[in-house]
């Protein structure tokens, strides 16, 4: 059993959105040589001890 | 090849804008790509060596221009050991819809060019357990420029054994601080694909654009507890 306390944190999110001219593929939808447009976003949470 | 991770990296950027905030930094953190990426990570001025965890989860795993799942996002923890300009890491991802699992270890090293270009080599092991097995060798580096306020610029190259290619990101992050703790960070980056990604395509990759807010938290605020 043990308790410690942490000396930094973050929380975070971040969004992002990326406009393809080379190698962005969608898998299922593959053709060829077809690129994709893609958006995503996310959240994180960082402890230094 | 699929690649990526960096999740013992994020933990230590993570951290070390928390560390700036508190401590007044001599630089900030910079992610890349929805991901963190290596940087200089100056030591705990009263301690030699850090102990890092990082959780994170992404709507879409999208790595050097790949989208890695078809369906689904994922889930990432980390950890790793900051001692001085050494940075042993090590971190799982597992998909959230799809079965997959990354593991990725490494090492980076930190280190300043000047008083305002920070710079990092680094290695990372990649093994990959899902439908498809895979596994890849990546060296890494960064260089990071510091002098500006407003405006950070910053160049990640990545090598791959494994497909015998590079991958370049420019990038340049603007951090807002809104208070004390909170900062917010637009920023516009180009990759570009040397057969790292596509065997027999060279030149520019993707155009991305995006924003990070952070939130420190102060240290009194934070309790790990663990019970057996």
């Amino acid at each position: 059993m043990g308790v410690v306390g942490g000396r930094v944190g973050v929380v975070g999110a971040h969004l992002s959105t990326m406009w393809a001219q080379g190698s962005i593929k969608d898998e299922a939808r593959l053709v060829g040589d077809q690129v994709k447009d893609e958006s995503l976003f996310g959240v994180m949470m960082s402890i230094a001890l | 090849m699929t690649v990526k991770g960096w999740l013992g990296l994020g933990l230590v950027l993570g951290a070390s804008h928390a560390q700036g905030m508190a401590n007044e930094p001599t630089e900030h953190a910079v992610k890349v790509d929805g991901h963190y990426r290596p940087q200089r990570v100056e030591p705990a001025p009263h301690r030699g060596v850090d102990y890092l965890f990082d959780l994170a989860w992404d709507s879409k795993y999208v790595s050097e221009g790949r989208r890695e799942l078809d369906r689904g996002g994922i889930f990432w923890a980390g950890t790793g050991v900051q001692w001085d300009d050494l940075l042993p890491f090590a971190g799982v991802g597992r998909g959230d819809t799809e079965h997959y699992i990354e593991w990725n270890f490494g090492l980076e090293y930190g280190f300043s060019l000047t008083d305002s270009v920070e710079a990092s080599v680094g290695y990372e092991r990649i093994e990959i357990y899902g439908d498809e097995r895979d596994d890849d060798n990546e060296l890494l580096a960064a260089l990071g420029y510091s002098r500006w306020d407003k405006f950070e610029p910053a160049l990640t190259y990545h090598y791959s054994t494994g497909a015998d290619g590079h991958f370049v990101e420019l990038s340049i992050h603007s951090h807002w601080s809104l208070t004390e703790q909170i900062v917010v960070s637009p920023y516009v980056l180009q990759a570009f694909d040397y057969g790292f990604v596509n065997e027999d395509y060279r030149g520019a990759n993707h155009l991305q654009l995006g924003v990070e807010a952070e939130w420190a938290l102060s240290e009194a605020e934070w309790a790990l507890s663990g019970r057996i």
